[in-house]
């Protein structure tokens, strides 16, 4: 079974930095370089975007709808865990990630 | 006038290609094949069916006829822009299942997206055959589609709140493989990924 609540509570807190990260001089105060602060506020919306289609998806009653829809929401997932794994949770559950194809 | 599904239309344009280039009297012979009476398949061969062609018939004539599997849903080429036969592709999934179930091997989840794909592309071979890789880059291609689709069925299928049968994991199940097969094609495998876990 998997905990969704778990994985969402980890990606909310891996980007839940100060909002005031937004601020360029106060990020460069804290030596964040600007592509390490342009990779974070980039990463820090898709992961709202994420958590909102989470929402979303919670409330289809149609099952195969939620199915399919769950299915486009968990390659989100992977691709943000492969791409930039120090904003987003690795999947532990992946079993057959030999030869994994991801396309976004 | 009887409203069809998309795959009884395909069904019955497919048939109609096989019977009308034929000479006067093919609706009988058909009928003879089938060993059916004439009044009950002009309900589903004629020109204006009003009969649905069922799995079990399209096998049948598809047998009558020593057609391929699946030619009376649509070859594989009949793919819509980029994508690809979602009605053949369900029903090469629903095939894979069952021979699955008579292997004296129990395949690993590589093997089994080779089964789809190999009924999808009307290329089934012996089930020894599959324990050596596939050499043929689109199919592999296509095997890597599937085991990613599989992939994310299953984490869908383990969220709590869905419950779906076994036909309609199949379906969802060539839905996710035509999405992430059409995405393939639009960005030509730039984010292709293999990982080593």
């Amino acid at each position: 079974m998997v905990d969704v609540d778990v994985i969402i509570q980890e990606i909310a807190a891996r980007n839940s930095f100060d909002s005031r990260i937004y601020d360029l001089d106060y990020s460069l105060n804290l030596n964040l370089k600007v592509v390490d602060f342009s990779q974070f506020k980039k990463a820090r919306e898709t992961a709202y975007d994420l958590i909102v289609e989470r929402c979303a998806i919670e409330n289809i009653e149609d099952e195969k709808e939620k199915a399919l829809a769950l299915s486009v929401w968990w390659r989100r997932l992977f691709i943000c865990s492969e791409s930039t794994p120090e904003f987003f949770p690795q999947v532990k559950t992946i079993k057959k990630k030999a030869n994994l194809v991801l396309v976004d | 006038m009887r409203k069809f599904s998309e795959i009884q239309k395909i069904r019955h344009k497919k048939l109609r290609e096989i019977i009308d280039p034929k000479p006067h009297g093919e609706q009988k012979r058909l009928a003879d094949l089938l060993g059916q009476e004439p009044n009950y398949t002009a309900q589903f061969a004629g020109k204006k069916p009003i009969r649905p062609i069922s799995e079990n018939m399209a096998r049948k004539i598809e047998e009558a006829y020593g057609l391929p599997k699946f030619f009376l849903e649509g070859s594989a080429d009949d793919k819509r822009k980029d994508g690809i036969n979602i009605n053949r592709m369900t029903l090469a999934i629903k095939y894979a299942n069952k021979m699955e179930r008579f292997l004296k091997y129990e395949p690993n989840e590589e093997q089994k997206a080779r089964f789809v794909v190999d009924f999808y592309e009307g290329t089934v071979q012996k089930p020894k055959d599959y324990l050596i890789p596939e050499s043929d880059p689109h199919k592999a291609r296509m095997v890597s589609v599937g085991l990613l689709a599989r992939e994310l069925l299953d984490k869908a299928l383990s969220e709590p709140g869905i419950n779906l049968t076994p036909e309609e994991q199949n379906e969802i199940y060539a839905s996710i493989f035509n999405d992430l097969y059409e995405n393939l094609q639009h960005n030509g495998g730039s984010k292709e990924l293999t990982n080593n876990n």
